[in-house]
């Protein structure tokens, strides 16, 4: 039966998810043209939406939880004027986050922060128990500079291309790589030494 | 699992629960936020490549000699003065916006006799990444007793070279020289000249008149005049250059809490209406001994903002006021001058 299902699946269950994918990029796009309108519900619908995982990644780039808010509140108050420019290619999530990682790194670079508290905070407001292992890696990963820091987030945890981080960055795809291995080698360093 | 894997399980905190409601209260204020476009963007590291390299084009043309095709003279007033300096393009008088005030109070109250001649070599270096380290350039800033129209004055000079990859030839830019009142530091008369271009600002009271004129097979001049904002005893500093900061920075009183701005003066410009007269804000952030090639200082830290983005760090002595030491940074790179000799003329 195991077997089966995938098979009966594929016959079966392709049309109800085309339909339903269909469903929901329609739902995307009315929702695209509300928010576009300054409709504050679009917008709370949005927010519900894509809210937390944006301000993960701001978060993960400023390293401090107020400065993150205000990258995310930044974000969807510019929203609905931004979506004037979004052509509908490609995933809004993706659109998202690439503006997303824009005002963030716009911030680090203004110096406007308040990072003194960095992600160690975190800790206290983020779920569930960690390891060990896990808290040596977050204390590891506060250490490293912000351009080096921003490469490792945006590779290893959002999963960027370089390609993508170059452009984002404004830096050269060689630039890019060269930070990388930098981050993971002050990383590693970092964890050894923590041991 | 990895410790990559790991590195994605990181946690991170939730935002707060009434982040969507500011939010929504932030659109019901009118408040609204210009999100950057998601295309490419030029990072400050590019630009400012491409302006020093346009900036060595200008300058090898003006020192080399050679033809050069009419430029329309809305355009090429702009073209010139892109050519004058290595800096950014926003160091520049004409960028948009709105003037912005000075941050703090006037300078006054300057230790005019405190002020001396002499001559003092800065190496100049470039880091990008905290690795790439260009540091080629040197700087030479003189100071000498002059007379100005039978009155005694300030005559200052600086000059910067810098040596090529793989030649002993070096770069040079024409010297410029800048005369100052000694009783208020005010420029009097400013020339910067090479082969094919001279530019003269002189400064009577409150009005500066620029004279810029091109030579080679199209010859052409522009002929401007502006009105200075601030006191007419004032001190003021020509823009780009460190070498209007060496007299200044001898004679500020500088302490711990000290703060004070100055009115710079970039080009003027075919549109006078456009000139940007931008304040110059100093204040003290910290003291301490600094070591650089030409030996230890006692400096006090001091903060230059001549607009929101642009921040130069300064070490001035705390004995004489000697500019020892600068730095800027960008988002990945860092461009630092040190003092590597002094020359003071004998007490």
């Amino acid at each position: 039966m195991g077997f089966v299902t995938p098979l009966l699946c594929v016959t079966f269950c392709l049309p109800t998810a085309f339909e339903s994918w269909d469903e929901h990029e329609r739902r995307a796009a009315s929702l695209i043209a509300e928010a576009r309108a300054g409709s504050p519900d679009a917008l709370s619908a949005l927010y519900l939406e894509h809210g937390a995982a944006l301000f993960r990644l701001a978060y993960r780039l400023v390293g401090a939880r107020e400065d993150a808010e205000d990258v995310v509140h930044d974000v969807f108050v510019g929203l609905p004027e931004a979506l004037q420019r979004y052509e509908e290619r490609g995933r809004l999530v993706g659109w998202l986050k690439r503006v997303t990682a824009r005002v963030a790194l716009m911030r680090l670079r203004s110096g406007k922060r308040r990072r003194e508290v960095a992600l160690d905070n975190a800790a206290e407001q983020a779920e569930p128990p960690r390891a060990s292992e896990r808290d040596g890696l977050q204390a590891a990963v506060n250490t490293l500079p912000d351009h080096l820091r921003a490469v490792l987030v945006l590779k290893e945890i959002e999963g960027y291309a370089h390609g993508e981080i170059a452009e984002l960055l404004g830096i050269s795809e060689g630039t890019s790589r060269v930070r990388l291995t930098r981050a993971l080698k002050l990383l590693r360093h970092e964890l050894e030494s923590g041991r | 699992m990895t410790w990559k894997d790991e590195l994605r399980k990181v946690p991170a905190p939730e935002p707060s629960r009434d982040l969507l409601a500011r939010i929504l209260a932030s659109r019901a204020a009118g408040v609204r936020v210009v999100l950057p476009a998601d295309g490419s963007t030029v990072s400050r590291r590019t630009a400012l490549l491409v302006t020093a390299a346009a900036a060595a084009v200008v300058l090898v043309m003006s020192t080399r000699g050679g033809d050069r095709r009419p430029v329309d003279p809305e355009n090429g007033y702009q073209d010139i003065a892109a050519g004058l300096s290595f800096w950014p393009p926003d160091a520049m008088a004409q960028e948009a916006g709105p003037p912005r005030s000075p941050r703090y109070e006037a300078v006054r109250s300057l230790r005019v006799a405190r002020a001396h001649g002499g001559t003092w070599t800065y190496r100049t270096c470039t880091v990008f990444d905290d690795v790439l380290t260009n540091c080629r350039g040197r700087l030479t800033i003189t100071v000498a007793d002059a007379r100005w129209e039978g009155h005694p004055a300030w005559l200052m000079s600086q000059q910067q070279k810098s040596v090529r990859d793989r030649s002993p030839d070096t770069l040079r830019t024409p010297p410029d020289s800048t005369y100052f009142e000694t009783s208020t530091l005010r420029p009097i008369y400013a020339a910067q000249r090479g082969v094919k271009f001279r530019l003269v600002r002189r400064f009577t009271g409150d009005t500066v008149r620029e004279a810029l004129d091109m030579g080679g097979a199209h010859p052409r001049s522009w002929r401007s005049s502006a009105a200075i904002p601030g006191d007419r005893d004032a001190p003021l500093v020509l823009r780009w250059a460190r070498v209007d900061l060496t007299l200044l920075l001898q004679t500020l009183p500088l302490d711990r809490w000290w703060r004070g701005s100055v009115y710079s003066v970039g080009l003027v410009g075919p549109d006078p209406g456009k000139t940007g007269f931008a304040p110059v804000d100093l204040r003290v952030v910290g003291s301490g001994r600094i070591e650089v090639p030409a030996g230890r200082f006692e400096c006090w830290k001091v903060e230059l903002r001549e607009s929101p983005e642009s921040m130069l760090t300064l070490w001035v002595s705390k004995d004489h006021g000697w500019l020892v030491k600068t730095e800027q940074r960008g988002w990945d790179w860092r461009a630092e001058s040190a003092l590597v000799s002094a020359t003071p003329p004998a007490p």
